[in-house]
């Protein structure tokens, strides 16, 4: 087991080195210059400001800076804002872990539950109605849900009632943070019902559940005793991933409900070649997603018995 | 096993509850929409009361769209962090609702009769926010610190032009020390000019002149760091900094030790948000959230048909136009380039894809820039019609087919990609000129060729494009920001156009003294350009706002695109 985990960890290290490397070399590759604009700048100006940020280097040895840097735990300053790529993360990261967090239990917890009363009910109305649910999910982007929310429950009500309900922004009041998470969780709570539906389905079918059964067990007890367990496995295996996209994945809605999240100085610093803020960002979300995907793998083990045994066996 | 699976999913339940119930007791945030009307006013829009805006009585919360990119006034270069320095700091000279500059740490100036040397005293008992006295030193250590390369601004090459020994200062060839400028005393400035620039006091107004502090300039950082937090900043102005949350807003609150605090700046607190989503800032402002919002063409035309709101436009000093590669075969033949501007039917253009008040461009230089008497838009005036948007297809076919058969082409030969940015509305403005000149003037080979912003910043550089659409808004009150843009070798001429005429009239009004025959040179300089159109010009932007029923006398212009200080809440 520790070898295994050692080798995963190994693993994952050298995945944050390409990634590094790779997204260093390529944005260098885009068209462009930091600090060139609309407006024409003269020659020896932008000179000062390259050396200014070490960009009058060939680009390995700013590379290899960069990493050496990073080792010591400096993500450089952003050309765009002059504040240190490390403050913004550390200033805008926690707005969107609580609003992925939120989400991420919000889906999860609903996913599960609904893929259960679907399949436990296969073929009734409650079956047609949580899959319809799902199937809007799946199809309807989180920009979509988060525009219509925040239409109807936060302009209209407001309109209807004269009682601000559900604030159009900001992220101070629980309230506040309600239509945002419930946006961002609309999709992955739909694909989480839709994959807990048919492992429950398989579990439901298999041999031991017809021994329970046979054994006279009740519905709710085979459910909860032996079907959950078993089905659940696939969805801790997107989990991992799940969560990384969510976490990381809030700009839209971040966008829409005016969180100041990572997510819009991500996308700004590529539009604005902030070479230091597009590496810094991306390396930070690229760990993390290695992270979880770790953390995932290892939590099999913890979970699934057979999986732990058999890490043993070798 | 079983327990830590249970207390897992109790967890997450719990979890999930907190994440979804709580907060019934602390709704709205403190702020509930009265639904009564405040005090009516003469410009009252008929369903008034609609929107009431904040509830804050003292303060206002507007949006400024986007997180300020640059609160250093030595190296800020856009209007979103100039709304917010103009009401922060003050500069020898500041606006008045009227665009005119009048004397702000100045008490009174003295103009010598070559226009040469500007001669300022200073008003006396003026304090930084750290306490110190706004003395001469701070406008000589802020110009000198402006020019200096370690700053490296991007505006240093433009005002290098006005102040003597600036430019050699900028690149390194001089030290700072021998710039134009000089303290005679503890409050007196004295600038030296390169030539007289009747401009010069409204330039004054503009950040890279505003005084700093030493000392404070030094403790916060200097140019690495100045102006990059709430507490990074030392100011002299109206409002100081209260608080600065990223991304999200920034709270300015009234300075009562303010020179003029009787007079100007009556609203105690404003609170600027950084809302980027239009319509997300259409929600807040129904809800009052936000007292003003920018708007959309077809948000001003739902807000005008419900007749609710109180709505305002300014011409933002943007001058959209096609500027043209020259050095294209076909382009290369002026006829060629009119009879393209003239292809595009303008009041169409209006109203179907810009879809507001946007006004169809006559000259080059747009109408809220002042002239030689002072009066904004009399130099536009004073041009007169130089450009066909007519809409008379046949003479802009005529046209281009004459221009092409010097040549030696034809339409069929002409082949022409607009390049522009991505994004809806360039894509539905690029989409229309295609469509226009396919229709209007017969030409087949139009494309299409959205970049990036940096791709097409690039392209433009390497000439590579047939047609650009783009914009330009000026730095500085004079027809000159505008039209020096167009001299041999300038660096945002892409065009690849030269001609000597055009650079020596440039030139010569800068030497020229005399306000009327400078204004002479200029106009004939807009002539040239409308004639040879090296660019041809479409329109000037008008931007649309509304205001919520409490916020009066917000100013916005072309030079001072937000300015609370002679607002008030009513």
């Amino acid at each position: 087991m520790a070898r295994y985990v050692g080798k995963r960890v190994l693993y994952a290290f050298l995945t944050i080195v390409v990634l590094a490397a790779l997204t260093f070399f390529m944005m260098h590759l885009l068209p462009g210059d930091p600090f060139i604009g609309e407006k024409a700048v003269d020659e020896s100006t932008l000179e000062m400001l390259r050396a200014r940020y070490g960009l009058d280097k060939p680009v390995w040895q700013q590379f290899l800076n960069y990493m050496i840097n990073v080792f010591r735990g400096d993500l450089g300053v952003s050309t765009q804002y002059k504040r240190p790529v490390l403050t913004i993360i550390a200033e805008s990261f926690p707005y969107s872990f609580e609003l992925g967090i939120r989400a991420l239990i919000f889906a999860s917890v609903a996913g599960v539950l609904l893929g259960i009363l679907a399949a436990v009910k296969r073929g009734t109305a409650w079956d047609t109605g949580s899959m319809l649910v799902a199937m809007i999910g799946v199809s309807v982007p989180s920009f979509i849900v988060g525009a219509l929310l925040q239409y109807f429950l936060g302009l209209k009500l407001f309109q209807w009632t004269g009682m601000r309900i559900f604030p159009i922004t900001g992220w101070d009041t629980e309230l506040s943070k309600l239509l945002p998470a419930f946006a961002l969780s609309f999709s992955t709570m739909a694909s989480l019902s839709r994959l807990m539906r048919s492992s429950t389905l398989d579990v439901l079918s298999s041999d031991y559940v017809k021994t329970a059964k046979a054994k006279g067990l009740s519905q709710g007890k085979i459910v909860r005793r032996h079907v959950v367990r078993n089905a659940i496995m696939p969805i801790v295996t997107v989990l991992g991933p799940q969560a990384a996209a969510i976490l990381t994945g809030a700009f839209v809605v971040e966008k829409i409900f005016n969180i100041p999240g990572m997510g819009r100085f991500f996308v700004n610093s590529i539009n604005s070649r902030d070479y230091t803020l597009i590496a810094g960002t991306t390396l930070f979300y690229g760990a993390f997603l290695v992270i979880a995907n770790l953390v995932v793998d290892l939590l099999y083990g913890v979970i699934d018995p057979r999986i732990r045994l058999a890490g043993r066996k070798e | 096993m079983k327990k830590a699976l249970a207390l897992v999913l109790a967890l997450t339940l719990s979890l999930s509850l907190v994440a979804c119930g709580g907060g019934a007791s602390s709704s709205a945030a403190g702020s509930t929409a009265s639904g009564t009307t405040s005090g009516s006013t003469t410009a009252e829009p008929a369903g008034a009361g609609l929107y009431p805006g904040t509830a804050d009585p003292e303060g206002i919360t507007v949006n400024l769209a986007s997180e300020p990119p640059d609160m250093n006034p030595l190296t800020t270069t856009d209007s979103t962090s100039m709304n917010v320095l103009r009401h922060i700091y003050q500069g020898m000279m500041y606006l008045d609702a009227e665009d005119n500059a009048v004397p702000g740490v100045a008490e009174s100036y003295e103009v010598s009769e070559d226009g040469l040397t500007y001669t300022f005293k200073l008003k006396e008992g003026l304090t930084w926010s750290n306490g110190e006295p706004v003395t001469s030193a701070d406008f000589v250590f802020g110009l000198r610190t402006f020019f200096s390369p370690e700053t490296a601004g991007d505006y240093q090459s433009t005002w290098a032009t006005l102040i003597q020994g600036a430019e050699a200062a900028y690149k390194g060839q001089a030290p700072v020390e021998e710039i134009g400028i000089e303290a005679p005393d503890e409050y007196t400035v004295v600038y030296h000019l390169n030539n007289p620039a009747p401009y010069f006091l409204s330039v004054l107004a503009f950040p890279s002149f505003f005084p700093m502090n030493e000392k404070g300039w030094n403790d916060c950082g200097g140019v690495e760091t100045y102006g990059t937090e709430a507490d990074k900043m030392v100011t002299n102005g109206a409002y100081t900094i209260s608080e600065w949350l990223h991304q999200d807003h920034l709270t300015l609150t009234k300075n009562d030790s303010y020179w003029n605090a009787a007079e100007e700046a009556q609203i105690k607190t404003i609170t600027f948000r950084m809302i980027d989503d239009t319509n997300t800032a259409m929600n807040g402002f129904m809800t009052g959230e936000l007292d003003m919002i920018g708007l959309s063409g077809q948000q001003k035309v739902d807000l005008e048909t419900e007749g609710a709101a109180k709505l305002g436009q300014y011409l933002d000093g943007g001058v959209w136009y096609f500027e043209y590669n020259v050095t294209q075969p076909g382009l290369n033949n002026a006829k060629v380039r009119k009879a393209l501007t003239m292809g595009i039917d303008i009041p169409s253009l209006m109203e179907n894809v810009v879809k507001n008040d946007s006004v169809a461009a006559n000259c080059f230089t747009p109408p809220c820039v002042k002239g030689a008497d002072g009066e904004t838009g009399s130099f536009n005036a004073a041009a007169g019609d130089l450009i066909d948007h007519s809409s008379d297809f046949e003479a802009a076919k005529a046209l281009l087919e004459e221009g092409l058969a010097e040549e030696g082409m034809t339409v069929d030969d002409l082949e022409i990609t607009i390049l522009t940015d991505t994004g809806d509305t360039a894509a539905t403005q690029c989409a229309f000129y295609q469509e226009q000149w396919r229709t209007n003037l017969g030409i087949e080979n139009v494309n299409v060729d959205q970049q990036e912003f940096q791709s097409r910043l690039d392209k433009m550089s390497n000439h590579d494009f047939s047609v650009v659409f783009a914009g330009w808004s000026c730095d500085y009150n004079d027809p000159n920001s505008y039209l020096d843009l167009w001299i041999t070798g300038g660096g945002n001429n892409h065009t690849g156009w030269s001609n000597a005429e055009y650079d020596e009239l440039i030139n010569a009004a800068a030497q020229e003294p005399d306000a009327a025959a400078r204004e002479e040179l200029l106009l004939a300089a807009d002539k040239m350009v409308c004639e040879e159109q090296p660019v041809g010009p479409l329109y000037y932007r008008v931007r649309d706002y509304a205001c919520s029923d409490k916020l009066e006398g917000a100013v916005r212009s072309a030079f001072q695109d937000m300015n609370f200080l002679y607002a008030s809440i009513v």
